[in-house]
């Protein structure tokens, strides 16, 4: 079997002097030769503990040369990584790591222990403390290969762990590595948060090739003037990111002041990018390639569309999520409950191929439900509709069900009202995302409190402390009851009309 | 310089509409740490200030500790007047 890291561990053999990751938040730079020297000191503490093959650990690190390092270590140990978010309220990732069963915690040398699970540091290395958990393993069926676990929101209150094996990624890996000619010459924006699945392209895609890492941290990636001057700074060739962030750089990015001549690619993914702001993004960056990437975190990147040279369409519809990668292949399950493997038609997406993951983690009647047989093959059930249009190109047509974007994340609404239901003035809660050109523009909550309205400085209090900050909703609208349909469920075309 | 919070004050509740009541918006209101003010606004509001008071960011300085409250970011604007007017 392929490892996904076996040619990251080629360039340091190569080129130990290359620059492998730019971290200007700290100034300060790793080359190759360093980033396999951590990587390999993580190895051999992790090797000490004779964990299982394939076993479990998690990352519960800044973003830093550090992370990534322990994240190649890990892999090196012949090990999975699990990424968590440290910005994640503690009851989320302490959920996190007694589900997944992790073995093994890394993070920071630091006077607190975070998780109650963990014992005492059972050793140090690079400056990262380990953790081994108190958690049996005990029950849980891994793949074989497995890389690494990325959780995403559930509808039902609880994060849903997605396991990906060394397979599935390289799969996603090489082709983009030549589809987008990735080469030690070019410079990489690493924006995505490790835990977001933006984050392979940038790590494996970007290192695998010898390239150079710009690695910046979650208030870095929020702010379109640094990344401006950081641009012309480090002279970044590739971008990935997610519209929402792409589309403030015209605006706020004073792109005027720098020069970002080297910038030859932009690859979007995430969400609708809506026309206007792209257009005004390819203005500024005019001399680059655009290409939209589609894949939910259970397939990676599946389908994608390289955009026709600025300037040279006037097309006023969002592009398509265009065609299937060569390693997948591409489904319709039509409205009257038929399966297409023509692309024709519209329906829900389907996915079969290399990319696709081998289940959530503990969850084998989620997995099951995820999936559907057809033809032989196993194909998973994206919960998007698309239509073909007369190009023969995907188009994206919205979600299946209550889950939205914001900012690329997925977001369960259902995940919001359960947290909410655990306040105790609350009665009753409903949440909608206001929608533009299908991306979600804010979400808003309805709630019942017997004893009145609630300041939302203390709504949103409660809920930092539940579910991630992308979650967190913008308006909360006291009612004095929710609206409900004939059959007694929340009734939210009613609530609609209150947007 | 009570008017650049008048000002302010004034931006913030009826142009970014912050979901905020004009009496809990005081002087020390932090609006970045308690999640008062998103990311996108935190930018429209520096645009703001850089238009109204004639400033101009530098990249690095677009951070929540020159935004957080009334108080700071008053005092952001004066310093960069001052050492605009100083250079």
């Amino acid at each position: 079997m392929q490892r996904l890291h076996k040619d990251i561990l080629q360039q340091a053999a190569n080129n130990p002097g290359g620059v492998a990751i730019q971290f200007p938040f700290e100034k300060r730079n790793l080359s190759y030769g360093q980033l396999y020297a951590q990587a390999r000191g993580i190895t051999l503490a992790l090797e000490r503990l004779s964990l299982p093959k394939g076993s479990i650990v998690a990352l519960y690190l800044d973003k830093s040369p550090e992370a990534i390092a322990a994240i190649l270590g890990i892999l090196m140990a012949e090990l999975a990584y699990l990424p968590l978010d440290v910005d994640a309220p503690d009851s989320r990732n302490q959920f996190i790591i007694e589900q997944s069963q992790a073995q093994v915690i890394l993070t920071r040398e630091m006077a607190e222990n975070p998780f109650p699970v963990l014992s005492s540091p059972s050793g140090t290395v690079e400056g990262l403390a380990l953790y081994r958990s108190a958690a049996e393993a005990s029950g849980l069926k891994l793949p074989e290969g497995l890389a690494y676990v990325l959780y995403t929101s559930g509808s039902t209150g609880v994060p849903k762990g997605v396991m990906v094996t060394h397979t599935a990624a390289l799969a996603f890996v090489d082709w983009a590595r030549d589809t987008f000619v990735l080469r030690p010459e070019d410079t990489l924006t690493s924006i995505a948060p490790l835990h977001f699945d933006l984050s392979i392209f940038d790590i494996f895609g970007g290192l695998s090739a010898g390239c150079t890492l710009l690695l910046l941290t979650p208030s870095e990636s929020k702010n379109p003037l640094l990344l401006s001057s950081y641009i012309a700074e480090y002279g970044v060739t590739t971008i990935y990111a997610t519209p929402t962030l792409l589309q403030l750089m015209p605006r706020f990015g004073k792109a005027g002041r720098y020069d970002h001549s080297k910038l030859r690619q932009v690859l979007f993914a995430g969400e609708v990018f809506p026309i206007p702001a792209l257009r005004a993004l390819q203005e500024i960056w005019h001399t680059a390639k655009f290409y939209n990437l589609y894949g939910p975190t259970e397939t990676n990147v599946c389908t994608w569309h390289p955009l026709p040279p600025t300037g040279t369409d006037d097309r006023q519809a969002p592009y398509p999520i265009g065609q299937p990668c060569p390693y997948d292949q591409c489904a319709i399950l039509q409205e009257d409950g038929s399966i297409s493997s023509e692309l024709t038609g519209s329906g829900e997406l389907l996915v079969s191929g290399a990319s696709v993951m081998a289940g959530y983690l503990g969850m084998p009647e989620q997995t099951r439900q995820a999936m559907v047989e057809h033809e032989e093959r196993v194909w998973y059930k994206t919960g998007d509709l698309v239509e073909v249009d007369s190009n023969g190109d995907l188009l994206y047509r919205g979600r299946r069900g209550r889950m939205v974007k914001r900012r690329g994340y997925r977001i369960e609404l259902g995940e919001i009202e359960a947290a909410l239901h655990q306040y105790e003035a609350i009665a009753q809660a409903a949440c909608l995302a206001l929608e533009k050109e299908q991306s979600v523009s804010a979400i808003w909550v309805f709630y019942v409190a017997p004893e009145g309205p609630l300041p939302h400085t203390l709504l949103t209090e409660f809920l930092a402390g539940r579910i991630p900050e992308y979650m967190l909703p913008d308006r909360f609208v006291h009612l004095p009851e929710i609206p409900q349909t004939s059959s007694q469920k929340t009734d939210y075309q009613a609530l609609k009309q209150l947007l | 310089m009570a008017h650049i919070k008048a000002q302010l004050r004034d931006y913030l509740l009826n142009e970014l509409n912050l979901p905020l009541q004009p009496e809990e918006l005081q002087d020390d209101t932090m609006l970045v740490s308690d999640r008062i003010m998103d990311s996108i606004s935190s930018l429209m509001l520096v645009e703001y200030l850089e238009k109204t008071f004639n400033i101009s960011f530098e990249p690095h300085e677009v951070t929540a500790e020159n935004l957080d409250s009334l108080n700071i970011i008053e005092a952001f604007v004066n310093q960069k007047q001052v050492s605009a007017k100083a250079a």
